[in-house]
């Protein structure tokens, strides 16, 4: 009836699951119970589980990456206290298959379930707004692959409770992580989180990809584009071309736990090195699925602060697409000590030397743009400040390892962690941090505090230098990386600095969370009356904050690279048009949370091989799907009036300002507003 | 300030732009077919990298019956321009012809289904089945993934045929109809790869 | 409603050209094959298979000749599925589903030759008396 589900398969005896489970319940029962008591249920339903809005589809994407973060870090956290410990005789507070969970939650947590929602969120929230769009192409598929990600997630969440996770790491490589040698559900877990992450992650790329090319402002070429656009694009391009792989080796993994396939088994001519050639062709790819959009958030965040247009745009736009295009290329790299012969490991190898190419053209771009700039000092900017040379050393190392004789000698080891959180933590984290400080004006209508910002930024940029630069000369002695305990004395004080750094960065997670509730607190302070909060230079700012549900009343026409900008200076920015017309909208509707729902109960019975309910979930999906094709009347008019209301109102906060200006009280920093 | 808003603001001119038009719809879809193309690009690539990983188990050439494999195709092609005739008639605002030509459409690919179904039914009766090697992993895999798409596929003939009946030919279902029809195109174009990659130089 | 290339109505014609080519590259491919099948048997005299360039084909040889052949007429029959029933053209400008196509025909091409040299080189590595390596010795 339940398959391989029994009470068993919760570990009463381990206190740390007990506790991080028992944490879980309580975060959660207290917002349920929150919730209930403030009487929110069918507000919840009706403005946010059911909407289409990409607004607020990306606020949801975000608020899963902030809680997803927590989860991830709690796990590097643990890592970290117990390298810190576990030499010679002590062996720390987690048994190997603990241990070796966590690090496998880890890394499937920060990449599938932390970095991919984030920058789907602020793609979602940012990128209709900076075409001059009143939505994104396929409303309904965008909420599709909102809940199929939560649902993915929900299942690595679960999997705490009930179970066990994977313990293979989170590249799963067999034949360790065959039925013969993990035949527990820790496998099963992952597969289908990224089963179900990965379709939803190739459905965004669909969307984003056709709502870019095909329908922007009018006047809005391509290379009119702001960057964060263009990099949304190029990531979108990776999207659907590379998801498709990971699909492939999870489900190859898959038939031969479920089915008895050889595919990568040791005997019956399995070859598991085919393993490690499908995952990498999606993997590199998935590393500039993360970063490049940050290079995007980047761009705009130091051309805002620099108070000038990006240097360079050309530049910047071909060196994305030869980024993007390059990243097909270079997957060997990640297993140049698999054995395969020198040429294509040469290959391989100048391939991944040649990406550095453009990633230098953008560096300078950014550089030139600064010099010379007014620059401000602003929380987005210091992230994309300490982005730069962060990112420069750990591309450095990165061409180290790019040298097949020498990844020959760090192959594994903790070198290659330092290399690659080197690569992800400023090049993606950096960056969604910094659009998080960015656009949340813009989301919420009023500014975060700057004070903790600030406080954060600090505490987790030196928590960062602590935390990885000692894993480089952990790996260059030798220490290989994924260890429960060790046995070199000579290890440990440098796994102790690591731990201090790990604890700076928690204490600059705990400064955002402050951050958030104080700048809550503090709303009508930071408000952002007219929807500028940065004297901004793209579209996403020309309208109020946050945007009314169709974004603009009225499109905006295109001449030039930073649009807003330019009208701003012609004094266009903020003209009253003369009359309004009717909106179409998509309806909300609650079959996105359904197909989710039921993916989650899916993937749930197939880890426990309950087949009945899988089945039954299957048909759920199925039936949410047809459900939906038959619904053509899927849209809601706003009339001319309604829109003529919500525009007055607007166009009174600005007369506000402009009266509260002019009588000497500087409520923004957009100066442009007010000449006369 | 007031300034003329037609000149100032031509986007006021335009139609919503919320709404998908067919164009958009269609060219989302072609990027998912790019997409399925990859998935079926990277199983022909495994197939190709294990295709001599018998492990003592049977060949294609020992088990591959050719004359199944050509009636599959036949089933298919005819398929394929049954599904054109449809979209033909759906232009003329034909719609018993688009139901008939649908229906065909459906009864060929069951056609093609059944066979399959038999060949992978034998096979695994006689001891052949996906788990006895890395090649027969891959053969079943490989084809069968097709055979799923095909089966998604015939369920989605049957929804387009009971839109048809309860809506008419509106321009939402034409659309779908079009989507449909790409999709089955498609999948008779990767049936090519496989009869002549997978079986024709496998019975060499 | 535009069909999927923009400009260019299907019409009857297309399909049923369409069809008659590609039936008769399926029925040339597969005749290939039953040929160079019947050839390596040796089931008939060697002088009765005819290669079209002439040549008379003998025993296991025509082997490769056969796989390039069965290959070309696949690629073939794909570009007649995509013109006639697709109907992906290279007339309209800003063809998007033209450029979406050939940026996947691109990266599959990385893909799927990257992994056969890869996997290729790695088996040719194999001991040989390991499964995987007996099978490529």
């Amino acid at each position: 009836m339940f398959g391989k589900l029994t009470l068993q398969a919760i570990s009463y005896d381990n206190l740390i699951v007990m506790g991080g489970i028992g944490l879980m319940l309580v975060a959660a029962l207290t917002l349920l119970g929150l919730i209930t008591y403030f009487h929110k249920w069918i507000y919840l339903w009706n403005e946010w589980l059911t909407s289409l809005d990409h607004k607020k589809i990306g606020i949801m994407y975000i608020i899963l990456a902030l809680v997803m973060l927590l989860r991830g870090f709690a796990d590097a956290v643990m890592m970290r206290t117990q390298q810190a410990l576990a030499v010679d005789t002590n062996q720390g507070f987690l048994t190997p298959h603990h241990y070796d969970q966590i690090f496998s939650a880890h890394g499937t947590i920060m990449i599938i379930f932390m970095a991919m929602p984030f920058l789907t969120g602020l793609i979602n929230i940012v990128v209709p707004l900076q075409l001059g769009k009143r939505d994104v192409a396929f409303p309904f598929m965008n909420a599709l692959s909102l809940w199929l990600t939560v649902a993915g997630a929900l299942l690595v969440m679960v999997s705490l409770a009930i179970g066990e996770f994977s313990t293979a790491g989170w590249s799963g490589y067999p034949p360790y992580s065959e039925i013969e040698y993990s035949p527990g559900v820790g496998v099963d877990y992952w597969i289908w989180a990224l089963m179900l992450s990965g379709a939803a992650s190739t459905m965004t790329g669909i969307n984003f990809l056709v709502t870019i090319l095909l329908d922007r402002a009018p006047g809005m070429t391509l290379m009119l584009m702001p960057l964060f656009s263009w990099t949304a694009l190029c990531t979108s391009i990776l999207m659907t071309m590379a998801f498709p792989a990971l699909t492939v080796v999870t489900a190859l993994l898959g038939l031969d736990r479920y089915l008895g396939m050889h595919f990568f088994s040791n005997g019956n001519g399995g070859n598991l090195m085919n393993y490690v050639n499908l995952f990498w062709i999606w993997g590199h790819p998935e590393v500039y699925i993360l970063i490049l959009p940050a290079f995007g958030i980047f761009s705009e965040v130091i051309s805002t602060f620099s108070g000038k247009r990006l240097f360079g745009y050309k530049s910047l736009v071909y060196a994305t697409i030869v980024i993007a295009l390059l990243s097909f290329t270079v997957w060997l790299h990640h297993f140049f000590t698999m054995g395969a012969s020198a040429n294509v490991n040469a290959a391989f190898g100048i391939a991944t030397m040649v990406i550095a190419v453009p990633t230098g053209v953008k560096i300078f771009d950014w550089l030139l743009t600064m010099y010379r700039g007014r620059i401000r000092f602003t929380v987005p900017m210091l992230w994309a400040l300490a982005f730069l040379p962060t990112f420069a050393i750990g591309g450095a190392t990165g061409m180290l390892l790019a040298v097949p004789p020498v990844d020959f000698m760090v192959h594994n080891s903790e070198f290659l962690v330092a290399h690659f959180h080197n690569m992800l933590i400023p090049g993606a984290m950096f960056g969604f941090l910094s659009g998080y400080t960015f656009w949340f004006p813009k989301a919420f209508g009023f500014r975060l505090d700057e004070n903790w910002g600030k406080l954060a930024f600090w505490n987790w940029l030196v928590g960062f230098y602590l935390a990885f630069i000692p894993l480089y000369y952990l790996g260059l002695m030798g220490m290989p990386r994924r260890m429960q305990h060790y046995g070199n004395p000579e290890w440990q004080p440098f796994l102790i600095v690591a731990a201090l750094g790990a604890f700076l960065i928690f204490i600059g997670i705990n400064c955002l969370i402050i951050q958030l509730v104080v700048s809550i607190w503090k709303r009508h302070e930071n408000r952002d009356a007219i929807g500028d909060p940065w004297d901004g230079r793209s579209l996403e700012w020309a309208t109020s904050s946050p945007p009314p549900a169709y974004n603009f009343a009225v499109i905006p026409e295109v001449r030039c690279i930073d649009a807003f900008m330019d009208m701003k200076e012609k004094g266009v920015a903020y003209v009253r048009p003369t009359s309004y017309q009717a909106i179409y909208l998509p309806r909300n509707t609650g079959l996105g949370v359904i197909f989710g729902g039921s993916a989650f109960v899916f993937g749930f019975a197939m880890i426990w091989h309950i087949w009945w309910l899988a089945m039954a979930a299957g048909l759920a999906m199925l039936a949410a799907i047809i459900v939906h094709s038959f619904d053509d009347d899927n849209e809601n008019c706003m009339s001319a009036a309604e829109i003529k209301l919500i525009e007055d109102s607007r166009f009174r906060v600005l007369s506000e300002a402009k009266q509260t200006q002019k009588n000497g009280t500087h409520l923004s920093i957009n100066p442009l507003v007010y000449q006369e | 300030m007031m300034t003329d808003s037609s000149t100032l603001f031509p986007g006021l001119a335009q139609p919503s732009q919320t709404e998908s038009s067919p164009p958009a719809m269609i060219f989302g879809f072609w990027i998912y077919l790019m997409s399925d193309a990859v998935i079926f690009a990277l199983l022909f690539a495994t197939y190709a990298s294990m295709s001599r990983n018998y492990a003592g188990g049977p060949t294609g050439k020992e088990f591959f019956d050719l004359s199944t494999v050509f009636y599959e195709t036949l089933a298919l092609l005819l398929s394929t321009l049954t599904c054109g005739f449809a979209m033909l008639s759906s232009s003329k605002n034909r719609k018993t012809w688009v139901l008939s030509w649908l229906a065909v459409t459906f009864l060929l690919g069951l056609t093609f289904i059944l066979m399959e179904h038999n060949e992978f039914h034998s096979l695994i009766s006689q001891g052949m089945g996906p788990d006895r090697s890395g090649f027969l992993s891959a053969f079943f895999t490989l084809v069968g993934t097709h055979g799923l798409h095909v089966c998604i596929g015939l369920i989605w003939v049957l929804v387009m045929i009971a839109q048809i009946m309860s809506k008419g030919l509106t321009q939402p279902v034409c659309s779908r109809l079009i989507r449909f029809s790409l999709f089955w195109h498609f999948l008779d174009l990767v049936w090519v790869g496989i009869f002549s990659m997978v079986y024709l130089i496998g019975a060499l | 409603m535009k069909p999927i290339s923009g400009e260019n109505h299907p019409v009857i014609a297309t399909y049923l050209t369409g069809f008659v080519l590609a039936l008769l590259l399926t029925l040339l491919a597969f005749g290939l094959v039953i040929v160079g099948r019947v050839c390596s048997l040796g089931l008939i005299d060697k002088a009765l298979c005819i290669f079209p360039c002439g040549e008379v084909i003998t025993g296991t040889m025509p082997r490769n000749l056969i796989i390039v052949g069965v290959i070309v007429l696949a690629i073939l029959q794909i570009s007649v599925h995509l013109g006639y029933f697709l109907h992906l053209s290279f007339g309209s400008p800003q063809n998007w589903n033209l450029q979406a196509f050939l940026f996947a025909l691109f990266i599959i091409i990385i893909m799927v030759g990257g992994t056969l040299w890869i996997m290729n080189d790695l088996n040719g590595h194999m001991l040989p008396g390991s499964p995987v390596g007996a099978a490529y010795k």
